[in-house]
């Protein structure tokens, strides 16, 4: 069977089995299944960001500005949903877009401190700003409702819920498969690989890395649209420098290189964080000593154990495949 | 008046604090070009093994304050030799192992004294200086000369000593240096355990007047962050100037504004210096 | 709501997990038919706020092994043991929001939260699915919040007397200074004692809010110096964060009184400060160790008894939440003996009808002007003042009839932080 059949495989067994986790467990992982389906979402977009050969401390509060958009919308507007959704997706690539004018001058490690900076200055600002609820955040978002031709499904409940999270990620996971495929996927690539050789065959770089910085905000942001009902609560601490930490943590722990390889690891690495909870006091300590043997021992993510099954890239592994963080400046 | 020199005094007591932990970051940055970001959890280690020496083991607060350096200069060798040299082609990996080591000396700290405890340590200098209405304790005092010395002795070695000039040299060149016949692995480790010990000590001057727990590591290495960026990364003179300067700016704004404002203010500089001035104060203009 | 018992829920997965690993020790290993009744501490356990919540924790599991001993919890004739199962929220409202989810499975009948962020994810799913929950804020109340109650502590309500309390003792005193941390805990405290201070004739001369990321707290004490006031109060600024500003209040020259809710951490102000320094300050929580408590709390079996346990079982750990939400479960086993059920609807309506005895004395359900719920037990509170280093309770105080009082003040400064019920965004 040729690899790309059996990914395809791969990948009907895994919704298959999303859809049928409502049918089998109780409540509490039918919404521990919405979290995984979001952070997903955050993972797979934050790797159109890798692909360019950057790390970003921003994509989590980008995360945010869909949130917020969200709850304000709804809450002082009563947009419905899908409104909601777009509106989320377009503020946080505006943001985004704003913000990757500064940012795209830096690489590397300035880039990372640069988008800390920008991040967590608009983190502070909704602390600030009483119009987003201040220290306090916005709460009581209600739970999307459809009316249509007589029947009418009541979103707060976990269940549903989680299937209209679970048709909206494979939605954009979707999008972003075939933007892969597409040609700016390989230019996104080429970019990482060697930026002075793509420049030289004519590829505008840094249009490029704005494109991805800017496709990748927006499908943070309807993450954060999904997380802002999902909750019913706003707050600025969820979108704190710990959350993005552990964004990157998890995407490097679980690798960067595949699609596929990145949504196994997301989901894998879930499941593993809940089982680590009878460790209380100790969880974080645990999660050290795994980031640290993961990068001693699979400096390429886990997904280098998957790679047999769902058929990567069968190319030689790069040497470099984690890009390097010099402290180059453009 | 009063309010004016209080707040002189204050930035010369923040200085010394953060240019104490960017010193030893710009340091391991330069040499390495490792983000250390479990520098402030050695900060951390060094106020608890301050504590548990001269309370625990009573002894002095001096022998605790050599035990904190040692003991964190030792954990700084140990991540040298078992990670960063591992990890030398990939310096990504050598930044998430970092955030590992910071998680796990965290637990540490947790599970080694617990988390409510309150952990409190005797100043050798009780008391304080106090002039008309100002007042300004013996052991803040003590930490801006212990600062002082130890910044003057640093930039000793680095000007004027064998060590220095390898480590100057990797810093500008590695495949250069290594040409001219440095040892790689030796200056990496002594950076690593030097840029630990001065962490140690920090926390160990501080540890009296601090409240100590296992996440003090954490407000204090953003900080140092900003900067070392400031400064121009992996420059020690451009960290010491920035930490005067930026630990002045923002003991002002928090004293005459408010510290939520100062924290803005001080992120936006950071990206300003960023987009302006990349290669900060004093820092070198990288080649691609 | 529907749950058949095919499904596999948390409970199952713990209990298969606990047959296979039960050398792991797993502290949520349940047991499929037992007749325990489960109570659930929904507390951060790490990060920060851990300071609140593992002494929490530890308290609540004190206060069952001791209820535990003493006959259970009788409901309809039948005896009950009582368990107490811990999530670790970590002060996040989603983590929160997972652990009563986690609760449900495990067919927990009474949920402690601290309050304010962990509660704001919590509500709707407290409303479909009857969780009983109780806070410590009691500003987290609101019409919608239908079981949530506030039993023990109704932070900010003491601060008015403590106001009242600091006139009675300071008749000359006019300036006051405030600060505290830039969140709702801080906000909601200040703006009470705002109010206190204006129905008492106190002139607030500095009023500010600091970042939470704070560590160094010279600069905030030398502006709050600056405008030379008599008494300080630093409410209710985290117990790490008091300490370092009392630190630098004395080292800043400051004279006069501090006030601080919880000062957690007094034996500590004392030994970086003197104790002429911390002579006066006035807080609001007595300490367990005075063989006296058991007078004053006298809606809590043998308190002594009770804070000698904990010391014994975890040393050095007793904190003021080691208390409070043993005093939670409390409130909730008299309410659930006298109306012999733990169904929520049926608990809350004869807790209404019959308001079971508060920490410190009879009190009666409250809260309707200001938060529009009257889920507030409000009782008498103490004020406390420390003297020789220790502190000691000087008198009780009546929170409501304060309140009742000075209520405009109260409405004008809570408006003016947006804190109001029709305001909450």
């Amino acid at each position: 069977m040729r690899p790309r059949s059996i990914s395809t495989g791969v990948a009907i067994v895994l919704i298959a089995a999303a859809v049928l986790l409502p049918l089998v467990a109780g409540d509490y992982f039918t919404a521990f299944g919405t979290e995984i389906a979001i952070t997903v979402l955050m993972l797979s977009s934050y790797r159109i960001i890798v692909l360019t050969g950057e790390w970003s401390f921003a994509h989590v509060v980008l995360q945010g500005v869909g949130a917020y958009t969200a709850a304000i919308l709804v809450k002082d507007l009563g947009w419905p949903f899908p409104a909601t959704l777009a509106a989320g997706a377009a503020m946080s690539a505006l943001v985004a877009a704003i913000l990757s004018y500064p940012l795209l001058r830096m690489k590397g490690f300035y880039f990372l401190m640069g988008s800390f900076a920008a991040a967590e200055a608009i983190r502070l600002l909704w602390r600030k700003i009483p119009f987003f609820g201040g220290t306090r955040g916005l709460s009581n978002i209600p739970a999307p409702y459809l009316e249509l031709g007589g029947v009418s499904i009541d979103f707060g409940h976990t269940t549903n819920y989680f299937y209209l999270t679970l048709t909206v990620v494979i939605c954009c996971l979707l999008l972003m498969w075939w933007m892969e495929q597409a040609r700016i996927g390989g230019i996104w690539r080429a970019i990482q690989q060697q930026d002075v050789l793509a420049q030289s065959i004519g590829i505008e770089s840094r249009t490029y890395r704005r494109l991805a910085f800017v496709i990748a905000a927006a499908f943070a942001g309807i993450a954060g649209v999904l997380l802002a009902y999902a909750f019913g609560s706003v707050t600025a601490n969820r979108f704190s420098l710990n959350f993005a930490l552990y964004l990157m943590i998890w995407s490097i722990v679980g690798g960067t290189r595949t699609f596929y390889g990145v949504v196994l690891g997301g989901v894998v690495l879930m499941v593993f964080d809940e089982s680590l909870r009878f460790a209380e006091e100790l969880r974080p300590g645990v999660y050290g000593l795994i980031l640290i043997a993961v990068m001693l021992f699979f400096p390429q993510g886990l997904e280098r154990l998957l790679a047999p099954i769902v058929g990567g890239p069968t190319k030689a592994p790069r040497r470099d495949v984690v890009p390097s963080t010099r402290s180059e400046n453009a | 008046m009063q309010i004016l020199i209080d707040t002189l005094l204050n930035s010369a007591m923040a200085s010394a604090a953060t240019a104490l932990v960017a010193i030893g970051l710009a340091l391991v940055f330069g040499v390495m070009r490792v983000e250390n970001f479990a520098h402030g959890e050695l900060y951390m280690v060094g106020a608890y093994v301050t504590w548990y020496v001269s309370t625990d083991l009573q002894l002095t607060y001096f022998s605790a304050l050599v035990c904190a350096v040692l003991f964190t200069a030792l954990i700084g060798a140990v991540m040298e030799v078992a990670l960063f040299r591992r990890l030398r082609s990939n310096p990504v990996g050598c930044l998430i192992v970092t955030i590992g080591v910071l998680l796990v000396l965290q637990t540490a700290a947790v599970w080694f004294a617990g988390i409510n405890r309150t952990l409190l340590v005797e100043s050798p200098f009780p008391g304080a200086l106090r002039v008309s209405s100002f007042a300004l304790p013996w052991h803040r005092l003590f930490v801006i000369v212990a600062a002082i010395v130890l910044m003057l002795a640093l930039t000793w070695l680095l000007r004027r000593t064998m060590f220095g000039w390898a480590v100057r040299a990797m810093a500008q060149d590695r495949e250069a240096a290594s040409l001219q016949g440095i040892s790689i692995g030796k200056i990496s480790i002594a950076a690593m355990m030097l840029s630990a010990g001065l962490a140690g000590a920090a926390g160990g001057l501080m540890a009296p007047i601090v409240r100590i727990s296992p996440f003090m590591g954490q407000p204090v290495i953003i900080t140092a962050f900003i900067v070392i960026i400031m400064g121009g990364l992996g420059s020690v003179e451009g960290a010491i100037i920035a930490s005067i300067l930026y630990s002045t700016f923002f003991t002002f704004v928090s004293t005459y504004i408010d510290s939520t404002v100062a924290a803005i203010a001080g992120l936006c500089i950071m990206l300003a210096v960023l987009i302006f001035m990349p290669s900060g104060l004093m820092g070198r203009t990288e080649k691609v | 709501m529907l749950r058949s018992s095919s499904r596999l829920t948390r409970r199952h997965v713990l209990a298969a997990a606990g047959a296979t690993a039960s050398a792991l020790a797993m502290p949520n290993i349940v047991r499929a038919a037992d007749p325990k009744l489960r109570v659930g501490a929904l507390l951060p356990l790490t990060g920060d706020l851990a300071l609140w919540g593992v002494p929490g924790k530890n308290g609540a599991d004190v206060w069952a092994a001791r209820t535990n001993k003493a006959g259970g919890i009788v409901v309809d004739g039948v005896r009950h043991e009582v368990e107490v199962v811990a999530f670790d929220g970590a002060y996040i409202a989603e983590k929160t929001l997972q652990g009563a989810r986690s609760f449900i499975d495990q067919d927990v009948k009474y949920t402690m939260v601290i309050g304010g962020d962990d509660w704001s994810a919590l509500q709707d799913f407290s409303n479909r699915n009857k969780v009983l929950t109780s806070t410590l804020y009691v500003t987290d109340l609101n019409p919608d919040a239908k079981y949530l109650l506030a039993p023990v502590e109704v932070h900010p309500l003491y601060f008015g007397c403590g106001a009242e309390y600091l006139r009675k003792v300071e008749p000359k005193v006019k300036s006051v200074a405030l600060c505290a941390q830039d969140d709702l805990t801080g906000r909601v405290a200040l703006a009470y004692w705002r109010a206190g201070f204006d129905a008492h004739n106190f002139d607030i001369v500095k009023d500010e809010y600091f970042d939470l990321a704070t560590t160094d707290f010279a600069p905030v004490v030398s502006s709050l110096l600056a405008s030379k006031p008599e008494a300080v109060c630093l409410d209710t600024a985290y117990p790490s964060f008091a300490l370092l500003l009392v630190e630098q209040l004395y080292i800043q020259g400051f004279k006069g009184r501090i006030l601080h809710a919880g000062l957690e951490l007094l034996p500590d102000m004392v030994k970086r400060t003197s104790v002429e320094f911390m002579e006066g300050a006035i807080t609001f929580f007595p300490r367990f160790d005075d063989p006296a408590i058991s007078t004053s709390a006298v809606g809590f079996p043998d308190a002594t008894g009770f804070y000698q346990d904990v010391e014994k079982t975890y040393p050095g750990g007793w904190n003021n939440t080691s208390w409070e939400f043993p005093a939670c479960l409390e409130v909730w086993k008299r309410a659930v003996e006298a109306a012999n059920t733990t169904e929520p609807d049926a608990l809350l309506a004869s807790m209404k009808a019959n308001p079971p005895e508060h920490m410190f004395g009879p009190a009666k359900w409250w809260g309707e002007d200001l938060f529009g719920s009257n889920n507030a037990l409000v009782g008498a509170w103490p004020i406390v003042v420390v003297k020789g280093g220790k502190v000691d309770i000087v008198q009780m105080s009546n929170q409501a009839a304060w309140y009742e009082a000075h209520r405009d003040f109260v409405i004008k400064r809570f408006e003016e932080e947006q804190l109001m019920p029709n305001q909450r965004r």
